[in-house]
């Protein structure tokens, strides 16, 4: 069974007089241990539909299942505290933290279970993604772009989730740090058995992922 | 990571922000609970002032006794005839007065120089008293009371010490009764003290004399004052000149009841303080009001008879002035004031008295006037202060919690419940609160103080009572001691529930802002 499942997806929004139809009956599957990436252009409803699947907003109609259970009735909130972590495009850290804190932020709010040595699992987390201790204690906004969304992802992973959702998680940094984020991601989802969700522009990132969901092809209507 | 570390981290790591908000409350926690101390204590004062003035009215008339009355003042009073015709007026309105249903109890007094068959001298250690007409040999100041138990004495300012007070048949009768100041003396030729008792007698002599008779000189060939001794060789000398001229004399013989002390004035006496603020404008005999308009009546006569004969060598031996010593009406209810006042105008008007009614809202402003100000000024800055306060707290409020918009969007992102963000939040502001609270505590107690210093000269804070005012005033009043209480409470005041009201006046606007929170969407904020 998919841990998550999409049905006859629809959103749109008032646009003036005329209601603009963002996903009109999508429908999608993704299972855990692998790696989607959601491209399309720009309007599509990219990003809509990554907020829909993490629980920002709710669908016009259609259903969103996780595990073969409507996220509505599991509740939006304990949804996206216990089962999902969102990776966005601008790390969105906490900046008078610093980084084992803004994990142990997350950590503190979910209610998985997680263990009882907090710090040190959240140390542990960073390291995974290469933040030493010595960073991990260093504020965030004193960390580089790469290193600020390696945070995020610890923080994404720290609370035990099975899906971890990425808004153009390479949209902000140089190639080089693209690339190391992109290989974390895949990581995730092959060794850690996640299921990640990229929503992305960067053709890079599509070719890593194990499979390409093109919004595009869909397209965008137009409803008076 | 619990709530609270987070509580302390976003206090902490955000130390100007912490600070600002800290002095911002400082400085209004200071400003209402300054206010709210100063307010209390004033508005405590005010009520025990109110519970000290008595619901009582005294009049201002045009017969009263001029006692500090300039020359060119005591030329516009009311003379001879006019006098007699107003005295008449206003004691038939104060008889008037006395029955209405809303008076309790009323008083008043005359007073006049008496002629002695004796020597009497009042004060023994008051040397100086010799030169004023109280203690004047052979002359006695009496006062004519209408009522047995006196204001005076209902009012516990003089008492008696021997013998007994007046009977009420003995005030109407207007029987020949007085009662003497204790500490009063026969005096012999020789200057020999006899102290006067119950049982005694004294001759009261009404005298109308055809001349005036002048006082030899008090003083020596070398401009020294002469001796005492030598001074009753003047008075007898005098004496004994007037009797040449004596008209007519009236002599009745009154028998002394009993005796009575003037608390106060004894009190002062004993610091070398001779002045009498409190009771009789001068001391004397206390006779019943009755015998003593009777004895005016025959006198206004005699002097007419006298005067058509053209026996007077000088007018002024034809003075018929009398005046009020002091009158006063305590009402049954301060309620009864309006009415009261109502029914006095239409007394006023059918006897032509033209009496001034001096109610205790006067004096109630008189004595409360500074703190009057003091109080309405607290609680301008008091309902100023809440309403910037609130204001600028929530505005501040506001624009922190804009700026942590981003910070709120992700707690949200990750699942955190609105009502845990609302509460941290409103759970910093708390802490920062009894920080600044805690700070206030200590300082609004001095700014209060400062506050109140700058606007009453507490220390030179002297009320002078007029003796009218004194009457509407319960006896335990004592200014001096109403400005201790003022200081004592400005201490003393709650502090701990001012500090809760500030408290609270500061989390209504934090809690208002902190509503805003509810309205967010993580989804507008971060993506």
């Amino acid at each position: 069974m998919s841990i998550l499942e999409v049905k006859d997806l629809t959103f749109s929004y008032p646009d003036g007089d005329v209601k603009r139809i963002i996903l009109d009956h999508i429908s999608e599957s993704f299972d855990q241990g692998k790696f989607y990436a959601i491209v399309g252009f720009s309007g599509c409803g990219k990003t809509t539909f990554l907020s829909l699947i993490a629980a920002l907003d709710k669908p016009e109609s259609g259903s969103i299942m996780y595990q073969g259970k409507e996220i509505s009735e599991i509740g939006y909130e304990k949804y996206r505290r216990n089962h999902i972590s969102i990776v966005f495009q601008n790390y969105n850290l906490i900046p008078y933290m610093n980084a084992l804190e803004n994990v142990r932020v997350a950590m503190g709010i979910t209610e998985n279970p997680l263990g009882d040595d907090m710090t040190r699992l959240a140390l542990e987390h960073l390291f995974s993604v290469g933040i030493d201790e010595k960073k991990a204690k260093r504020r965030v906004n004193r960390l580089s772009g790469g290193e600020q969304q390696r945070v995020a992802i610890a923080r994404a992973l720290s609370t035990n989730v099975d899906i971890i959702l990425a808004d153009e998680p390479t949209g902000n940094l140089d190639r080089k740090s693209s690339e190391v984020i992109v290989d974390l991601l895949s990581e995730l989802a092959h060794q850690r058995n996640k299921c990640v969700i990229v929503v992305t522009h960067d053709q890079n990132v599509a070719k890593k992922s194990d499979k390409i969901i093109n919004l595009q092809t869909i397209g965008m209507k137009l409803k008076s | 990571m619990k709530r609270l570390e987070r509580i302390l981290l976003s206090i902490i790591r955000r130390p100007v922000k912490s600070l600002i908000l800290i002095l911002l409350v400082f400085v209004c926690a200071n400003v209402i609970s300054g206010s709210i101390i100063l307010y209390n204590s004033t508005q405590t004062i005010k009520n025990d002032i109110m519970r000290q003035i008595l619901p009582v009215a005294v009049f201002k008339t045009l017969v009263d006794n001029p006692n500090d009355l300039s020359p060119e003042e005591w030329f516009e009073l009311p003379k001879d005839e006019e006098n007699r015709v107003l005295m008449d007026q206003t004691i038939k309105s104060f008889e008037e007065i006395k029955q209405l249903d809303e008076v309790n109890y009323g008083d008043y007094a005359l007073s006049a120089s008496f002629w002695t068959d004796q020597n009497i001298r009042l004060n023994t250690d008051y040397e100086s008293s010799l030169n004023t007409i109280d203690s004047a040999y052979k002359h006695l100041m009496v006062y004519g009371v209408s009522e047995a138990d006196s204001y005076y004495f209902k009012k516990g300012i003089i008492h008696i010490t021997e013998g007994r007070n007046f009977t009420d048949e003995e005030i109407q009768s207007g029987a020949h009764v007085i009662l003497m100041p204790s500490g009063s003396f026969f005096i012999d030729e020789k200057n020999q003290l006899t102290a006067i008792k119950p049982n005694d007698s004294i001759k009261l002599i009404s005298r109308i004399c055809s001349d005036r008779v002048l006082f030899d000189d008090y003083f020596n060939a070398n401009g020294e004052e002469i001796k005492e001794l030598d001074r009753l060789k003047v008075y007898e000398k005098h004496n004994q000149a007037v009797k040449d001229t004596i008209l007519d004399e009236n002599t009745v013989e009154f028998k002394v009841i009993g005796l009575y002390d003037d608390a106060h004035f004894l009190e002062k006496q004993k610091r070398g303080d001779y002045s009498r603020e409190i009771g009789f404008s001068n001391y004397g005999g206390l006779v019943p009001l009755n015998f003593y308009l009777d004895c005016y009546q025959d006198r206004v006569k005699k002097i007419k008879q006298f005067d058509e004969l053209g026996l007077f060598r000088d007018d002024s031996q034809k003075n018929l002035m009398r005046f009020l010593e002091y009158n006063v009406f305590m009402l049954n209810d301060s309620n009864d004031i309006p009415v009261f006042s109502e029914m006095i105008q239409e007394i006023n008007e059918k006897y032509q008295t033209d009496m001034l009614v001096k109610l205790n809202n006067d004096v109630y402003l008189k004595i409360a006037g500074p703190l009057e100000g003091i109080n309405s000024l607290s609680k301008f800055v008091l309902v100023v202060a809440v309403f910037v306060t609130m204001l600028i707290l929530f505005s501040v409020s506001m624009i922190f919690i804009k700026e942590r918009k981003t910070e709120i969007g992700i707690l949200l992102s990750m699942g955190e419940k609105k009502g845990n963000v609302v509460s941290q939040i409103l759970l910093e502001m708390i802490l920062i609160c009894f920080l600044a609270i805690g700070g206030s505590m200590l300082t609004s107690k001095s700014l209060s103080q400062k506050v109140e210093d700058s606007i009453l000269d507490h220390k030179n804070y002297r009320i002078e009572l007029s003796k009218e005012e004194e009457m509407m005033v319960d006896e335990s009043f004592s200014a001096v001691e109403l400005m201790s209480n003022y200081e004592e409470l400005l201490d003393t005041s709650n502090m701990f529930t001012v500090s809760v009201l500030s408290l609270i006046l500061v989390l209504v606007p934090t809690c208002v802002s902190v509503l805003y929170v509810l309205g967010m969407k993580p989804k507008e904020i971060l993506m």
